[in-house]
């Protein structure tokens, strides 16, 4: 076949095009650090990255809800575990007073001191986390606990005014998660047990001596119930928390796992390009410079002429 | 006998200068586009009159050009091939460069979208948080801003098509006449007792760059003139062109203006072959894509949205933001982009004193029903505490005094989102998606809830479990994935044109150097044959020189005798 300085040199620029388009390619991969950088590198691939990049999206946002819902669920553990040490003050007055040795005086100063863990207890029930009530259910914005006050400041009617839904916190995947109680469930029965029991120890109606003592061993038995059905919603509170501990555990381990996976599809292997752009380029050279050193070669007319 | 052997050695010298020129020709024009490198044929000149065994020398008079018109005619079809080739990948890189997919470094949209629905999910946490309802917000600006930049630089990527299309039948226009002309001056020399080489030169390089622009190709490579068709139509013809028109709107076809020609031309390969398939298929899928993906989500979300509750409360009315064309025409026909489903509204009455909440429901039957029946039955519904009323094409529902509405419930119709009350988005499409005229600056606005409370978030959990909900309009498909295989689409699209543009490649680089082989100048062939034509001049020379001496020899012996 002939061949003619016209093909020589458009081998040549063959050459060239097709490791400078190699090299830049593998540059652009190392530079990036990636080797899928749009669409065409790998369209397979692509839609994987994009749906493991949404679902690591997901799980951070999962994440964030549910570190969201443990430290709502952290204060109302807290401010129930307050309550809770209360109410056992409570019930040692209780005990104390139906115990059937107290004067009248001594009644009354028990009568005192319940009436200061009931006022405890309202503060507990309306306890708020970065400006949300943590007991009112879905109405946040309101105090759960609304109380009446007599003469002397003490208080007498309790009311709910919160919302008998709890807030739900999406945790992912569909699922929902609570991560408190109302108040409704949790502290209008408790309330109402130590309001009444202070009543009787101060003895509002003018009981005598035999029904005062008769209603405040209803009294202790009531405070007995009241704080077991209030241990059950503590309860309640502490397993959102261990279950939202467990979720944020699960969540941090797949994303781990869709880190490692997003890498496997996105990550350029720098040390393979590395060694791809060094062959490329010594490939380059040898077909830059046996070409370049053939064209320089003294054709014929070289040889004539000189 | 003197007089023959000058003439003898004077053929010899003409064949060597021509020879010569030759050459020079050949190595002047050795880098020429289109050049086919020339040889000289040597003869005996045949003798002619009664001594036919006189020798008279030799005939230079033949020059032909070397070229093989079958192999000229493959380099040509592939080049089409490669142009072709070349200017989708190029295109469809500049359109998947716009996608800036999948690296969510780059803030694509399918981040763009994950960040839109998670901040509904931070919202449902939060819902009464300030900045969370704020940076929904400005997610939801940001992907609708996303969204209509996409659509504006594909419609600039199509103008840029139609231009270049225009561009190119221009070129072709101006190829097909300087062809035609070729054509008349090759036949008008031919019969003048033949055509100059340097015009088939011209004809095969203009006939290389209409087929690299259309895929044409010549049907008479034999004859001296070239007879060029693409799809049908006859571009060349003798010294006639044939007419190129552009396409008259974007997405048009090039058409033929002349005679009985006229119609569309169908060109399928070639640059022009390239850039009509961007225009009238490629590009018009993609934004019909783009715009699916669009109104689904627009549609998705609203349709959820319209039953959720903001934490200001049930409002006093509620007018729709998406005009019907008539009032009096059936729902499903009044020309509304989302189209309305048959099934029940349901409409709750808020009585503002007490809080109580009375639901009312109303048929809504797209098919038998017109927007100014709908509002009927919804005053016929509301015994008294609601009014509802059609002016503009649009339908407005107020509460009587003391009262007030909301849509709070499982709606059993999308006539909310059809008609665009109480909506997250408005617009139809990429083109005019925006967040709704009530939410701009307005993060308080947002109906995270299905209640006024301060912590329902309960709509914001139902929005954010959509981006992998499947839907219908998606074949199945979740939004999220409906728009991965979209960019997988068009990734593979470009992947394809681009090893078609090196398959293409080599096959150029292979046909054109097998056409090189027979007609490319090699400099060293010339060389050699200057040298030898070189040599045949000299000793020409030298033989009549010679022949010149024999003759003074016998001129001077017969002066001697005289």
């Amino acid at each position: 076949m002939r061949v003619t300085e016209q093909t020589r040199a458009s081998l040549l620029l063959q050459g060239i095009d097709q490791y400078s388009s190699t090299m830049n390619t593998l540059n652009e991969e190392l530079s990036t650090g990636m080797k899928v950088n749009e669409p065409s590198d790998d369209p397979v691939a692509t839609g994987a990255i994009m749906r493991t990049n949404t679902y690591i999206a997901d799980l951070n946002e999962d994440i964030s809800v549910i570190n969201t819902a443990q430290s709502v669920s952290q204060a109302a553990g807290t401010a129930m575990s307050n309550s809770t040490s209360i109410l056992s003050d409570v019930q040692t007055a209780a005990t104390e007073a139906a115990n059937g040795t107290e004067s009248a005086s001594q009644l009354q100063a028990l009568g005192t001191q319940v009436n200061q863990d009931l006022e405890s207890l309202v503060q507990d029930a309306n306890s708020q986390f970065e400006g949300n009530y943590l007991f009112s259910g879905t109405a946040t914005n309101t105090a759960p606990i609304a109380v009446t006050r007599d003469a002397q400041g003490n208080i007498q009617d309790i009311t709910y005014e919160g919302s008998d839904t709890d807030v739900t916190y999406p945790v992912g995947q569909g699922r929902s998660s609570a991560a408190s109680v109302t108040a409704q469930a949790a502290y209008m029965n408790v309330l109402s047990t130590v309001k009444q029991l202070r009543d009787d120890l101060n003895n509002t109606q003018g009981l005598s001596s035999q029904d005062q003592q008769a209603a405040i061993s209803n009294d202790l038995n009531a405070v007995t119930t009241a704080q077991s059905s209030f241990t059950a919603q503590a309860a309640e509170v502490g397993s959102y928390q261990s279950l939202l501990t467990s979720l944020n555990s699960q969540m941090q381990n797949s994303l781990t796992n869709a880190q490692s996976t997003l890498a496997n599809y996105q990550d350029a292997n720098t040390a393979q390009i590395s060694v791809q752009l060094q062959s490329a380029q010594t490939a380059y050279q040898a077909i830059v410079s046996s070409e370049a050193n053939q064209m320089q070669q003294p054709d014929l007319f070289s040889y004539l002429t000189g | 006998m003197a007089d023959a052997s000058l003439s003898i050695g004077l053929s010899g010298i003409i064949a060597a200068q021509t020879a010569l020129n030759v050459s020079g020709e050949n190595i002047t024009n050795s880098t020429t586009p289109g050049y086919a490198r020339r040889q000289v044929q040597l003869a005996e000149n045949t003798p002619t009159g009664p001594d036919a065994n006189m020798e008279t020398g030799v005939n230079s008079d033949t020059i032909v050009r070397d070229c093989n018109m079958y192999l000229e005619g493959q380099v040509q079809s592939y080049n089409a091939g490669l142009s072709s080739a070349t200017t989708l990948s190029q295109y469809l890189n500049q359109i998947q460069a716009l996608l800036q997919e999948p690296n969510s470094a780059n803030d694509p949209i399918s981040t763009q979208l994950d960040a839109f629905f998670n901040d509904w999910q931070a919202l449902a946490a939060d819902p009464n948080d300030s900045t969370t309802q704020s940076t929904l917000l400005d997610a939801a600006q940001q992907l609708a801003q996303s969204l209509q930049d996409l659509q504006n630089g594909l419609q600039s990527v199509q103008s840029s098509v139609d231009q270049d299309l225009s561009a190119s039948v221009t070129q072709v226009n101006q190829l097909t006449s300087e062809l035609a002309q070729n054509n008349q001056l090759t036949t008008a020399a031919t019969s003048d007792g033949g055509a100059p080489l340097s015009l088939e030169d011209q004809r095969d390089a203009l006939m290389a760059q209409l087929a690299q622009l259309t895929g044409a190709t010549n049907t008479s490579p034999q004859q001296p003139t070239a007879t060029v068709q693409v799809g049908g139509a006859t571009l060349v013809s003798g010294s006639t062109s044939l007419t190129l028109n552009a396409p008259a709107s974007p997405g048009g076809s090039v058409t033929a203006g002349d005679g009985n020609q006229a119609g569309p031309v169908s060109i399928t390969s070639g640059t022009i072959g390239a850039l009509l398939q961007l225009s009238q298929t490629t590009i018009p899928g993609y934004l019909q894509q783009l715009n699916s993906f669009t109104s689904g989500l627009i549609s998705m979300v609203n349709e959820q949205y319209a039953e959720g509750v903001s934490q200001n409360g049930p409002s006093t009315s509620a007018t729709s933001t998406n005009s019907v064309s008539d009032a009096t025409a059936m729902l499903a026909e009044a020309g509304l982009a989302v189209a309305p489903t048959q099934g029940q509204l349901t409409i709750n009455v808020v009585d503002n004193a007490t809080g109580a909440q009375t639901p009312i429901t109303i048929s809504v039957n797209p098919s038998s029903e017109s927007l100014n029946d709908l509002a009927t039955a919804i005053n016929n519904a509301g015994g008294g505490n609601l009014t509802a009323a059609v002016s503009g094409g649009e339908l407005s529902i107020s509460a009587a005094s003391g009262y007030s509405l909301d849509f709070a419930a499982n709606q059993g119709t999308n006539i909310l989102a059809s008609l665009g009350i109480n909506p997250f988005f408005q617009g139809t499409d990429a083109s005019d998606i925006q967040l709704a005229d009530a939410l701009v600056n307005n993060p308080a606005g947002i109906a995270a809830g299905q209640s006024a409370d301060s912590g329902d978030g309960s709509n914001a959990t139902a929005i954010s479990n959509l981006e992998s909900a499947a839907s219908a309009a998606f074949g199945g498909n979740s939004l999220a994935g409906y728009w991965q295989t979209v960019v997988s689409g068009i990734g593979t699209d470009a992947e394809n044109a681009t090893e078609t543009q090196t398959t293409a490649q080599n096959m150029v680089n292979t046909v054109t150097t097998q056409e090189q082989a027979i007609s490319g100048v090699s400099l060293d062939e010339e060389a050699a044959n200057v040298l030898q034509y070189q040599q045949l001049y000299t000793d020409c020379a030298h033989y009549m020189a010679t022949v010149g001496q024999l003759t003074q020899t016998l001129l001077s012996y017969i002066s001697g005798v005289s």
